[in-house]
């Protein structure tokens, strides 16, 4: 019989479990949320944290990659700031408490805190089981707060929410939202997160969308933490029957980010568009890892995420596409795109497809290169200088990613932060 | 203006040498034709003069205006006024027609220490330029070149040339691709460019374009040689007899 070595731990698993001790009196919920919290810890403090042979983090080693563990942010004044666009209603979270309420919601919208609901007992909090749901056991473990959103149908025009966190000082902030999209409800949802620079602090977040029969949801993400911080986001969207969802995301900030995202397709008809773009420099790291579950019939999935890597940073994006029996008519289309910048940047992609029906059309495909010579020789041959003419081509590249945004204020906003991204890095 | 002098060029990857000692004068407001079988080397002079750097220059040297050109790069040179008109104008997806034709144009009076040019005045100016070579709006909105014909990409360079104001235009092979009638609209383009302080290089096949971009000097190239230089008589000879008489005597 062999036995398991004894493996040393690393200072990050044995801080959470630490930090998890000293707070845990302090973070909200009944009995039944603090024990889910405390299966949540020992799953870490029994296991530790994923590595390169648990398969889910083979890219994205959580033991080598996370050094150390801050405490728990301390309250703070609200930091948040005005919304993208002005169609927004704000609601902002610092340091991982609400900090901003807004005085009116749009019409059909019913906001309650996580404070609020998990006291009350009115929710449950995932159950993880293994070191492959890392990212939800931390999340489970320490969410402080989070908006719990209901959306009834109130006309044509969508409502617009803008969930904002920002961190001031470090250490750690964790939030938990879930969001209901009523039957024909229509929400543009904004979910944007930033903090601060030079500071080594850590923030999660899950967001679960429930968009129930015929609803329809538009997405847009901007993760843009400070440049040592450490982000893990965990995305878990269930599509009813004849529903959309459209996700736009960009992740430029922080040195390591995870991003799960989890896509069930329960009801029949069903569509998903799901954009993203990472830019990554300097020796940033950041992951995409997403899930498909089509579960209905004629379901219909596209995915697109982009990676652009400069200096020594790391891209990595897993993907899997899962049809399950009498999912038929499923049409599924995965594709990842990475332009590299550098000698020195990676691009690590791994696609995955389960079909276990017979009448589907499924497909993926991966793309990794530099920027085309002749398309910058082009752009020179017209007095372009070459900085510029590789901004215009990197821009390009990622603008598909939030091309289809609907609010025109909103897909400016985003151009403007790849612009400012491309800028810095030309000074930089 | 411009002054090639015993031109050696070869392909920077493998070497392969190309130009073999190419010499050219060309004046201000005059119009040269290149003229010459496939392989002679007529696409790579234009790719060396507009500073591709795929190619080596390995001997000789390019004077604009009594100065040496070869370590400028590709915007340098289009800054000081040279343009390409390209054989096969690029496609590139996502990059706005007009973000890229006002950055262009900004690029370059920037390098010339002149200030941006206004929105409204850019407008204008495309506009006007993009009537003139039946360029629709509708063009105009799309990406740099993408879902355009053979032609509407050619209409395209001219249309570019024109909003830049070069000093020098390299055309090559404009005639490629086009029916009669785009001919014609490129070839008045190019015509109505023709000034006392611009000069043409026209690098064709054919003699057809010369009917209707009437050139002042036509050469000959021959195994990256000029072989033959001539009037634009020299062209309809070429036409009636073909490249084989120039290339034995290159040979």
């Amino acid at each position: 019989m062999s036995a398991e070595p004894i493996r040393m731990k690393t200072p990050a698993e044995e801080g959470f479990p630490a930090v998890f001790d000293a707070a845990a009196a302090g973070l909200p919920g009944t009995p039944d949320i603090a024990a889910a919290r405390r299966a949540a810890i020992a799953l870490v403090r029994d296991e530790g944290l994923p590595h390169r042979r648990i398969e889910a983090y083979h890219y994205t080693d959580l033991r080598a990659l996370v050094r150390s563990v801050p405490p728990l942010a301390i309250f703070a004044a609200d930091a948040t700031g005005a919304a993208l666009t002005d169609a927004a209603t704000v609601i902002g979270f610092t340091n991982g408490r609400l900090t901003k309420t807004p005085e009116a919601l749009p019409a059909g919208v019913i906001l309650q805190s996580f404070v609020e609901a998990a006291s009350a007992g009115s929710i449950t909090l995932p159950t993880p089981a293994g070191l492959a749901d890392s990212v939800s056991s931390l999340n489970t473990a320490f969410a402080s707060d989070g908006a719990m959103l209901y959306v009834a149908p109130a006309g044509d025009a969508a409502a617009v929410i803008e969930l904002q966190s920002a961190v001031v000082g470090g250490g750690q902030a964790h939030l938990a939202h879930r969001v209901t999209v009523a039957a024909g409800a229509k929400l543009l949802l904004i979910d944007r997160t930033s903090g601060p620079a030079d500071t080594d602090y850590l923030a999660s977040g899950s967001l679960t969308l429930v968009v129930e029969d015929g609803a329809e949801v538009t997405l847009v993400r901007l993760q843009r933490e400070g440049d040592k911080a450490t982000r893990f986001d965990r995305l878990d969207i269930s599509l009813g029957e004849g529903s959309k969802i459209a996700l736009h995301s960009v992740s430029l900030g922080a040195k390591l980010w995870r991003f799960e995202i989890g896509l069930s397709i329960t009801g029949d008809d069903a569509e998903a568009q799901l954009f993203g773009a990472g830019l990554l420099q300097g020796r940033q790291h950041g992951d995409t890892t997403l899930f498909v579950d089509h579960a209905a019939l004629r379901g219909t999935s596209k995915e697109t995420f982009k990676s652009v890597a400069t200096d020594e940073a790391k891209a990595v994006f897993q993907g899997k596409i899962l049809v399950r029996p009498g999912a038929q008519k499923t049409d599924g289309k995965m594709m990842a795109n990475a332009l590299l910048l550098s000698e020195r940047a990676e691009f690590m992609t791994k696609p995955e497809l389960e079909i276990f029906a017979d009448d589907v059309a499924c497909g993926h495909g991966a793309t990794c290169g530099e920027i085309d010579e002749n398309h910058l020789f082009y752009l020179m041959a017209r007095g372009v200088p070459k900085p510029v003419a590789e901004q215009l081509l990197i821009a390009a590249f990622v603008e598909e990613v939030f091309d289809d945004v609907p609010d025109e204020a909103l897909k400016a906003a985003l151009a403007a932060e790849v612009d400012g991204w491309l800028a810095g890095r030309a000074a930089g | 203006m411009l002054e090639i002098k015993n031109l050696h060029a070869r392909i920077a990857e493998d070497g392969t040498e190309i130009l073999n000692g190419i010499d050219l004068v060309v004046k201000p407001g005059e119009v040269h034709a290149i003229m010459g079988p496939n392989g002679s080397g007529k696409s790579t002079l234009s790719y060396v003069l507009s500073g591709k750097d795929d190619y080596e220059v390995t001997e000789g040297d390019i004077l604009f205006n009594g100065e040496s050109i070869l370590e400028l790069g590709p915007d340098e040179r289009a800054a000081a006024g040279f343009f390409l008109a390209f054989q096969y104008p690029i496609e590139i997806p996502g990059v706005a027609t007009m973000t890229f034709l006002k950055a262009a144009i900004n690029a370059q009076r920037k390098a010339r220490g002149e200030s941006e040019i206004t929105t409204p005045d850019f407008m204008r100016l495309v506009k006007e330029t993009s009537a003139k070579l039946n360029i629709s709006s509708d063009m105009l909105k799309r990406p740099l070149n993408v879902g355009f014909s053979g032609g509407e990409k050619k209409r395209n360079e001219i249309m570019q040339m024109a909003l830049l104001q070069p000093k020098l235009c390299i055309l090559d092979e404009t005639d490629s691709g086009l029916d009669i009638d785009a001919l014609k609209v490129v070839s008045e383009g190019v015509n109505a460019l023709r000034s006392p302080d611009r000069a043409f290089i026209v690098i064709t096949h054919y003699q057809r374009l010369l009917d209707h971009i009437v050139p002042d000097v036509v050469h000959v190239l021959s195994k990256g040689r000029i072989v033959k230089t001539g009037g634009p008589e020299l062209a309809l000879e070429l036409e009636k007899n073909g490249y084989a008489d120039f290339v034995d005597v290159a040979a």
